[in-house]
């Protein structure tokens, strides 16, 4: 048992050792089944105390038939589908509780959006029961991202490694030079995979690593030109029309060459889920102190529950469409770090079946402050 | 008699909590069973499948209990109408969790099978709304807001409307011989599944309505016809030869 369970046991136990105490008191005090811990015992410093406690804790005061809450577990009786269905477990847990004794349960509610919760319950001395709720939410979805993680980095690794594997395995018994010459581009092919996962692990980590040394006012526009350009040669292949409208010339002050990986990451996506005839729309949109910067495709789309994780590294939404769009799997988790080192914001709207769009936003740089090349302009 | 009042409105509430549980359990089920359909997960359509037993279970216990009140209390007026409300919502709340387990079966029969993005962008569109109706619907019960409850009736026209769109892009997916006929037809039955919890929330809202009001909607046609009935009876028609 934790510290902080224990804490929380000697508080449940003397708060339910002070309520026997005043029971008379108490039940005069109760006008409906349930009520705040606060309402009954309001008094008692360990009230405050419960009531500052980040879990729910509900005693079951046995022979008085009736629940006391602190205000976390409060809040949890509002008319809310969740709070019923965690209201409802946790009378239905202390019930089975007085019969066979402690329980613990992990409650999913599907929300949406999902949330987790943990409910634990413990007799006490004196015959009543104290059940405690977490919600665990965060906890479980740090879990799956760690867990998902090391399952996708081992797939993304061990496919090419195998297949370059197979195909030398091959080889080396084969004597017809056409296969070997077929043979020898899909390992090639397989490598140069391999390569760019560790070049873009290697580059993530080195954004993660923080600020680099190329620092400077840039021009949102001409990044934006750099980012389209990059992509146009891939746009052409799908038959897909990318149209860029600027604002105005917007200066933020970053790394240029991030900048730019990061905006043609995103355009490259929107070009590669789009089908042919479609249109990307690139756009930005100043503010006093932010610049907007909008990539819109018509294609798939992106689920509402994979919205959420489509930041995470290596997070594929199908992975058996991933081989046919290529990609190395971190592009966003790239993406968003590149936007998190420049002190700004990304996220992401879209409905299946008719496409999304993502906005990057960005804090301005004041506009006195002039581009390398203009200050050059002006020293010549 | 005051104590044996206060131990009938205390039944009562007891009942109305229990329907209140059992709407939650509804309004958890829909985003379940769209789950199941658009990640074809088998496991978790089994335990919906299953889960619907206990929902069946409660709803017979809520109209027992409503059943028994009416025997013993033999109330009047309000408590007369909350009861008969509450056994109509019951058998509404049932129904709905059946349709949910409709969608898992059909979810069973489409396994493998993949969907048109568009097709999943409206299921996941009329499940949410479907949701936000039942939401509402009870809501309106716990509170006992009847301008919400009667709202309500307005709100689902939003989702006959995905309901239609849905149909219309199944023909469409199916002209471009994107979507298998099989698929396209088991589709075409769950969109009027989820068009159908739609029906069965705005019940829940109409009889909300009428436990606070002792108005439904029924009301109006049934007015029509029996002034029509009298005025017939007053002018009889002119037999001809």
């Amino acid at each position: 048992m934790s510290v902080g369970w224990f804490v929380a046991g000697i508080a449940v136990a003397s708060i339910v050792a002070y309520l026997i105490s005043r029971k008379k008191s108490v039940i005069a005090v109760q006008t409906t089944q349930v009520a705040p811990l606060n309402d009954s015992v309001k008094d008692h410093p360990l009230a405050g105390a419960m009531d500052a406690l980040p879990i729910g804790v509900v005693v079951a005061v046995a022979s008085a038939e009736h629940l006391v809450r602190n205000t976390i577990a409060s809040a949890m009786t509002g008319v809310r589908h969740v709070d019923v269905l965690v209201d409802q477990a946790v009378e239905a847990l202390l019930a089975e509780t007085f019969i066979s004794g402690n329980q613990e349960r992990a409650l999913e509610v599907a929300g949406p959006p999902t949330r987790h919760f943990s409910i634990r319950t413990e007799l006490l001395a004196g015959g009543d029961a104290v059940a405690v709720i977490e919600d665990v939410t965060q906890k479980v979805l740090i879990d799956t991202v760690r867990t998902d993680f090391v399952a996708n980095l081992s797939h993304e690794l061990k496919t090419p490694i195998g297949g370059i594997a197979a195909l030398g395995d091959t080889m080396t018994n084969e004597t017809d030079p056409l296969v070997i010459q077929q043979l020898a581009e899909r390992i090639v092919k397989e490598s140069f995979r391999m390569s760019g996962i560790v070049d873009d692990l290697l580059s993530l980590s080195r954004i993660e690593f923080g600020k680099s040394d190329d620092w400077q006012p840039v021009e949102v526009g001409s990044v934006l030109r750099e980012a389209v350009g990059q992509c146009q040669h891939l746009a052409q292949r799908h038959h897909v029309e990318i149209k860029l409208e600027l604002e105005n010339g917007a200066m933020v002050f970053g790394d240029r060459s991030q900048l730019v990986s990061a905006l043609s990451n995103l355009i490259e996506n929107a070009v590669k889920y789009s089908e042919p005839g479609k249109l990307v729309r690139v756009e930005t949109k100043e503010d006093v102190e932010t610049v907007m910067i909008s990539v819109s495709d018509q294609g798939i789309g992106i689920a509402p529950a994979d919205q959420e994780r489509i930041f995470e590294r290596f997070f594929r939404v199908d992975r058996a469409r991933s081989r046919s769009t290529g990609g190395t799997g971190l592009g966003l988790s790239i993406v968003r770090h590149v936007v998190d080192n420049h002190g700004g914001k990304i996220s992401v709207q879209s409905e299946e079946g008719t496409g999304a769009t993502f906005t990057v936003t960005l804090p301005t740089t004041p506009q006195e402050i002039q581009t390398n090349e203009e200050h050059h302009e002006h020293a010549v | 008699m005051d104590e044996l009042r206060k131990t009938f409105h205390q039944e009562l509430d007891a009942v109305r909590d229990e329907v209140v549980r059992l709407g939650a359990s509804v309004i958890e089920a829909i985003p379940r069973a769209t789950a199941v359909l658009l990640t074809g997960d088998l496991e978790g359509a089994d335990y919906l499948v299953r889960a619907d037993d206990e929902i069946d279970s409660r709803s017979i216990e809520i109209e027992d209990k409503c059943f028994q009140q009416l025997a013993l209390q033999a109330p009047v007026a309000g408590d007369l109408r909350q009861l008969v409300a509450i056994i109509k919502i019951s058998s509404e709340l049932e129904r709905s969790a059946d349709l949910c387990v409709n969608i898992c079966k059909a979810a069973r029969r489409i396994y493998g099978h993949d969907i048109d993005p568009v097709l999943r962008g409206l299921i996941s569109k009329m499940s949410e709304q479907a949701q936000q109706l039942y939401i509402a619907a009870l809501d309106a019960f716990e509170t006992n807001d009847a301008p919400k409850a009667a709202a309500i009736d307005d709100m689902d026209s939003f989702l006959d409307g995905l309901h239609r769109q849905f149909i219309q892009e199944i023909f469409e997916s199916h002209a471009r011989e994107k979507i298998d006929l099989q698929v396209a037809v088991q589709l075409a039955v769950v969109a009027r599944f989820y068009e159908r919890i739609g029906d069965h929330a705005v019940n829940v809202g109409e009889r909300t309505n009428f436990l606070l009001t002792g108005w439904v909607p029924e009301s109006k046609g049934a007015a029509r016809f029996k002034a029509k009935q009298e005025s017939s009876h007053l002018n009889p028609p002119i037999e001809t030869q």
